[in-house]
């Protein structure tokens, strides 16, 4: 019957196309162009392989050679027998399993009981805190550490993905001898990669030059190297180099790690460079210029009121991006005058409505939709040289023609800013007409709580740090400097690298200045640019070794390759921002034969003569009854490898406490010994270092053990409670912005006919690429395009038609010399004169998942005096072909017109607190005629608030969901054809204007209705409504007819079409670790969906049997919600009004498509604009 | 039906019966696994240590009020005591060989779940109940051997017959999730989700 309604509704108002007016809401060009059949067909797609040939066995269809049907019956027959008769004779009894208790049990282990140790995430240089949740000594989930200062909790989708590469199969086993790329190696290309079991071939296209995927090549005997020889050729090597060696590294910050580099430098004389893809160069350079030092500031999002970008994305590549969002998030929900509870205003809303309410208002000048674009209430596209102009005639405004801020007429000011008239800059700029006026008003209104954000890929051109300056001075104007922009008392640390560096050290390596170089934590032969010549500067540097863990694009230009540890296996230390100091923790013990960089480098001193690294053996402790015993010990399961499983006694986090304390001054016996000296651990240097640096320097009360047990228990130290305040201002430099100007009248001629300005952008999912081997970031469609799989060159949907380009095209890009080949996609939302494309792609070296997926367009980029230039080349796209057929999940689902993403403008909603929640007008459905449903919840009734206005579309939750609940990645082939299996999604709607669009996005995943239309059609009741109204799917009842998939109205049922997880799992040992234990991993012929984590309302209710008490509100967290950066979604129960939850369903709320009667329990808050009267 | 078929190839036929026969046979006495004993890796018994001398099944496998899992005991365990007792028995010695060279057994596991059930023991041993009520006399064996089946309907028997509650112990006994009313366990759900996650 509600297929039945469907179909009068497509041909009624709701198929746009049909009545040739365009929609008020769409998600895709067919939609907006009403192509109503090309969306039915992608609704409902069958397999598009009839005859793969090649195609592995395991996904039963046999080649095209041949019987239609694979096999007749006759041999059927015969196999089938055979096969019985093998199972009778050989299985008298299902297979027996053993059960290996630990030989000495630890206290407080038990198996199947997690522990949780605090640490900090190192998938990026950000330093957020996190919480490894282990089980039976292997982590399986991380959390953020509610405690910790950055990310108060959450985690980004880059780190919900961590264990697909601690446990990635591909990593390097052990120290390898790489000869430059002679010897060549096997670890790579194995026939197992995703790809080959999906048969998507994804390799080089024909005629590109770039992006080869190296060929299966055979390990050369004895290229696998002992560690000792190892260590003796770098010494010898390093001795050899004398003062010419350097060691290139990222970032690295903490006490512990900057002192180790520094020590291992000074001994043997190298010098420390660091350089990483993304850094903030323009940046540094600006403040340097405009406040005498090179900083990179802190960002308190948490006080900005009104956020101007220009080009910036600190949403999608924010230097310390949690913690911007979190801020972001916060500024962005509706809040009451004072205080920034959002539940209190919520509630305050049910009475009063939403007037005297705030939210910040964002505001995006950019050449390409960036993350932060997407969010913005209000956007202008610029070319990205156009950026620093526009900024200009913004300070103009300000501070000449309103004679606002303490530059008000201060001469120099004056003069640099001459020639930059708003009405001649919007005129330049095609900017509607006091567009810049009415924003320096807004800003003015805001001062001292608004933020001008420049900067990053896409604003890369020759004059991004003249652009940082002009920011910095709008910043100081504005008095934002010191009340939203910190430079002072605790500036970020989380990005060292430079390309300045890097290039100077290219001219050193080129001038033949470095006998030898040491890599860790950066990857140049990927990440630089084509002219900036690594390769060929490379080759003039006598001796290379990498430190890294896996064989990568700079490992393979390397004489030796040590591995390294996972963030995950080695102890270390953060400081990402000064006076915050975070501890990393192992919880694992190393899964292949690696070392930790730290240790390698305190190794290889010691094996150069170096006396720093010993310390005095510790006073034995007193005896114990039974010594610890590490190791020994398998989960009990006895299908697990037993590798690695339990850290030892060493290395065991908690271990930290009882590990009697380095460094303690030797017993004061009479007779003067020498003491018995021993080599130090990286564990025992960092314990000193934080001994001296940290213990000893903030002068603490209680004993060292104390304090060091308690900083690895909360994870971090954050001694200075000031440090949560910013400094104080600093004071601006005129000279900088009349630099600025001068600059800026150099601009470059707008781009010729035909031709585009490139902006690269950063992949919020990707990032710099060095994890892509990470099926979970791959599949993540990218939160603008909503393609995944894939980068692309995104350009307008006008600019496509006049160069005659179409969605899937193929087009080859050449700046200079470097030249690739990538797929056009239509993206409503870019400048017409801007081709954008995602860097961090491509990877040619990575593992058997991310090699070759995307192109690289690193080498796009160019070095030029000593600047990259990710901006502003002009291009000219060349169809080198067509058909390309990007993996879009957004697509895969029409709307039919429905009004399932609601929105309105603040000032709407201040007037009319149900403003834009317009309820769809009853229909008649199958439920009960529109009345309730009979199930009943006596206990608890849990459902969802999910506020639109707070969801960022980051991803994060989406990994999180894969990472707890087991949910596989299917590659692309299978996304192409709608078979996508994440249980939570985000859609993103576009409204407004068709070339520059406004968007919502909207987490969509099982609502748990009450009335649910999939329960109805199931034939074996394998999914129905529980006590506590979740929708729960029994897996094992599941006989895969997939009616309900067909019936939800949601479309967030998902079905293996394929044993999904096994082939994605069983990979390679010791992929399939990183499963929950806890979560039934889904076989071939079952659905699946969202439920709530329901182990964790199980863990919930055991916890509050255990102790006699409700479950408290908040006592279950999702993990969707748990990692949510801007807490955008609420979860709790219904039954409780006063549950947060519940409190947060203002007058906003609206259930999506109501009108069917299937009483969802997730509420959505309606989405709300803070755009100004004159634009609403 | 063609008849000829069955003149020429009945041997072939007979050969497919029978072990169609006797692939069923196999295929049902794989689920009854009642009698299981398999021989350990030594010849611990819990008659001896359960049964004769009292020991609390939990001061060995303790933290199962805590785990999903009732914990095997590391042999540090065993040696508490028979670092003492009897430990001039070549099988205590044997013992005392294996932790003093960390060469954890290999007991071969008696009762198996599927993986898609998620058996947790704490909230039974909460509510009380006894470890032979699953788990038969085992302080009268010397090997342990299966006694129950643990097909889903035994377990869905024991949780509708424990789930009574007076109406007017209901609220609150719901609301606390109390998992016993004066002794007696209740609360014990019959969701899918209880077990199936």
């Amino acid at each position: 019957m509600s297929q039945l309604k469907t179909g009068t509704k497509d041909q009624g108002a709701g198929a746009p196309g049909a009545a040739g007016a365009a929609p008020a809401v769409w998600t895709t060009l067919a939609e907006y162009e009403g192509r109503v059949e090309e969306l039915r067909g992608r609704e409902f797609k069958s397999d598009p392989r009839p005859a793969a040939p090649g195609l592995p066995p395991i996904l039963g269809q046999a080649p095209a050679a041949a019987a239609p049907g694979g096999m007749d019956r006759r041999n059927f027959m015969k196999w089938s027998t055979a096969a019985l008769a093998l199972a009778t004779a050989a299985c008298s009894r299902k297979p027996v399993h053993y059960l290996v208790p630990y030989t000495n049990q630890p206290e407080n282990l038990l198996p199947g009981v997690s522990e949780y140790y605090a640490s900090t995430c190192r998938e990026c240089a950000a330093g957020c805190g996190i919480l490894v949740k282990t089980r039976d000594g292997r982590p399986i989930k991380v959390e953020g550490n509610p405690l910790h200062p950055l990310n108060r909790g959450t985690v980004c989708a880059r780190g919900q993905g961590v264990f697909l590469n601690l446990y990635d199969p591909d990593r390097l086993p052990g120290p390898v001898r790489v000869q430059r790329g002679r010897a060549g190696s096997p670890i790579f290309n194995r026939k197992n990669s995703i790809h080959d079991l999906y048969d998507v071939q994804l390799g080089p296209l024909p005629g590109v030059p770039n992006t080869p995927p190296p060929g299966p090549v055979e390990l050369a005997a004895g290229a696998r190297l002992d560690w000792n020889e190892a260590d003796q050729e770098i010494v010898a090597a390093l001795r050899r180099a004398g003062k010419s060696g350097v060691l290139l590294t990222g970032t690295v910050h903490g006490p512990a790690r900057t002192q180790l580099i520094a020590d291992f430098c000074a001994f043997y004389g190298l010098r420390h460079v660091v350089y990483d893809a993304f850094n903030p160069d323009a940046l540094t350079a600006g403040q340097a210029a405009s406040y005498g030092k090179a900083e990179v500031p802190r960002y308190f999002f948490d006080r900005v009121e009104m956020l101007v970008t220009f080009g910036g994305d600190p949403l999608g590549a924010g230097i310390s991006r949690q913690e911007y969002a979190r801020g972001f998030g916060q500024q962005r929900k509706l809040r009451p005058a004072q205080g920034n509870d959002f539940i209190a205003a919520s509630e305050a809303a049910r009475q009063h409505g939403y007037a005297g309410q705030r939210m910040s208002r964002v505001v995006a000048f950019e050449p390409a939709m960036s993350q932060t674009g997407l969010n913005a209430d209000t956007r202008y596209l610029l070319r990205p040289e156009q950026l620093l102009e526009a900024a200009l005639g913004l300070a103009h405004q300000l501070v000449v023609i309103d004679k606002r801020s303490a530059y008000a007429g201060n001469g120099a000011v004056t003069a640099a800013l001459a020639g930059f008239a708003p009405a001649a800059v919007e005129t330049r700029l095609q900017l509607p007409a006091g567009t810049l006026a009415g924003l320096a008003a807004e800003l003015w209104a805001h001062r001292g709580e608004s933020l001008i954000f420049a900067g990053g890929p896409a604003a890369a051109t020759a004059t991004a740090a003249e652009l940082e300056m002009v920011a910095s001075f709008l910043n100081s104007a504005l008095e934002n400097e010191g009340a939203t922009v910190d430079g002072t008392r605790s500036p970020s640390q989380q990005a060292q690298g430079s390309h300045q560096a890097m290039f100077a050290l290219l001219d050193d390596m080129r001038a033949g200045r470095v006998g030898a170089l040491l890599i860790h934590g950066t990857n140049p032969a990927y990440t630089l640019p084509a002219n900036a010549g690594f390769e060929a500067a490379l080759a003039k540097v006598p001796f290379v070794a990498t430190f890294a863990e896996r064989l990568d694009e700079t490992g393979r230009l390397s004489d030796l390759v040590l591995t390294s540890l996972h963030g995950m296996e080695s102890w270390g230390d953060a400081e990402p921002q000064q006076g915050l100091y975070s501890l990393i923790q192992p919880t694992i013990l190393p899964l292949f034969d690696g070392r930790s960089f730290e240790d390698s480098l305190i190794a290889l001193a010691r094996a150069g003569g170096s006396k720093q690294f010993e310390m005095v053996v510790p006073t034995p402790p007193p005896p114990e009854p039974a010594p610890v015993v590490p190791g020994g010990a398998t989960p009990p399961s006895g299908t697990t490898p037993a590798a690695g499983t339990t850290p030892p006694a060493g290395t065991t986090p908690a271990a930290g406490a009882a590990a009697p304390a380095p460094g303690a001054k030797p017993a004061a016996a009479p007779p003067p010994a020498p003491p018995k000296m021993q080599p130090m651990t990286f564990h025992d240097y960092l314990q000193a270092v934080w001994k001296k640096e940290i213990y000893g320097r903030y002068s603490l009360a209680g004993s060292w053990e104390d304090f060091w047990t308690g900083a690895l228990r909360q994870g971090f130290f954050d001694p200075d409670p000031n440090r949560l305040q910013p400094g104080s201002a600093r004071t601006y430099n005129p000279a900088a912005l009349a630099a600025a100007a001068q600059a800026a009248r150099r601009a470059p001629a707008p781009p010729a006919d035909g031709e585009l300005a490139l902006a690269l952008a950063a992949s919020p999912m990707t990032g710099d690429g060095w994890c892509n081997n990470n099926g979970f970031l791959l599949e993540t469609p990218d939160p603008v395009a909503k393609v995944c799989w894939d980068n692309f060159v995104s350009i307008s949907p006008g600019t496509a038609k006049k160069l005659g380009l179409a969605h899937g095209d193929l087009v080859e890009i050449a700046v200079g010399e470097a030249r690739l080949r990538a797929p056009i996609h239509l993206q409503p939302g870019v400048h017409p004169q801007v081709a954008a494309l995602a860097l961090g792609w491509g990877r040619t070296s990575v593992g058997a998942i991310g090699n070759g997926v995307g192109v690289n367009a690193f080498p796009l980029a160019q070095a030029r005096a000593g600047q990259w230039i990710g901006a502003g080349a002009r291009v000219r796209l060349v169809k080198a072909g067509s058909g390309y057929n990007l993996a879009e999940p957004q697509g895969n689902n029409y709307l039919h017109g429905r009004a399932i993403a609601l929105q309105t403008t603040f000032a709407a909603l201040a007037a009319n607190p149900t403003a834009g929640n317009v309820p769809p007008p009853p229909d008649e459905n199958i439920w009960h005629n529109g009345g309730p449903s009979d199930h009943s919840y006596p206990g608890h009734h849990w459902g969802m608030t999910i506020d639109l206005n707070a969801c960022i579309g980051c991803n994060a939750c989406i990994v999180a969901c894969h990472a707890e609940n087991n949910v596989p990645v299917v590659g692309r082939e299978q996304v192409q054809v709608g078979r996508e299996m994440s249980w939570i999604r985000i859609d993103r709607y576009y409204t407004g204007e068709f070339e520059n669009p406004d968007v919502i996005n909207e987490p969509m995943l099982c609502q748990q209705c009450a009335n649910a239309s999939c329960e109805s059609v199931c034939p074996v009741i394998a999914t129905i409504t529980d006590a506590e109204g979740i929708n729960v799917q029994v897996y094992n009842r599941c006989v895969g007819t997939r009616f309900c998939s067909n019936n939800c109205p949601y479309k967030v049922r998902r079905f293996n079409f394929y044993d999904y997880a096994g082939i994605q799992y069983q990979r390679g040992a010791p992929l399939e670790l990183a499963l929950n234990p806890d979560v039934t991993v889904r076989s071939r012929g079952v659905m699946e969906k969202c439920n709530f984590c329901l182990q964790r309302i199980n863990d919930a209710h055991l916890k509050a049997q255990k102790l006699g008490v409700p479950i408290p509100d908040g006592g279950i967290q999702t993990a969707c919600q748990q990692t949510c950066p801007t807490e955008a979604i609420y979860f709790g129960d219904m039954n409780d009004p006063k549950s947060r939850m519940m409190r947060a369903r203002a007058p906003r709320g609206f259930e999506v498509l109501a009108d069917m009667n299937n009483q969802p329990t997730i509420t959505y808050l309606l989405k709300v604009r803070n755009v100004p009267e004159r634009q609403a | 039906m063609n008849l000829r078929i069955v003149r020429e190839q009945w041997r072939i036929l007979l050969i497919v019966v029978i072990l169609l026969v006797l692939a069923g046979w196999k295929f049902l006495s794989a689920f009854t696994n009642i009698g299981y004993s398999p021989e350990q890796p030594i010849p611990f018994s819990h008659r001896l240590h359960a049964g004769i001398n009292h020991i609390p099944c939990q001061y060995c496998h303790a933290g199962v009020e805590r785990a999903s899992q009732s914990p095997i005991p590391g042999l540090n365990v065993c040696m508490g005591c028979h670092s003492v007792v009897d430990n001039q028995r070549p099988v205590i010695q044997e013992i005392a060989k294996a932790y003093n060279s960390n060469q954890p057994f290999h007991w071969v596991r008696v009762y198996h779940l599927p993986e898609f059930v998620k058996f947790r023991h704490s909230p039974h041993i909460d509510a009380g109940i006894a470890c032979q009520t699953c788990h038969g006399p085992v302080e009268s064996m010397d090997q342990i051997v299966e006694t129950h089946q643990f097909a889903m309907g035994e377990c869905i028997d024991c949780h509708r017959q424990q789930n009574f509650l007076p109406p007017a112990a209901e609220r609150i006994h719901r609301d606390y999730q109390l998992s016993t009313f004066h002794g007696h366990p209740v609360n014990a759900p019959t969701d899918c989700n209880t077990c199936h996650s």
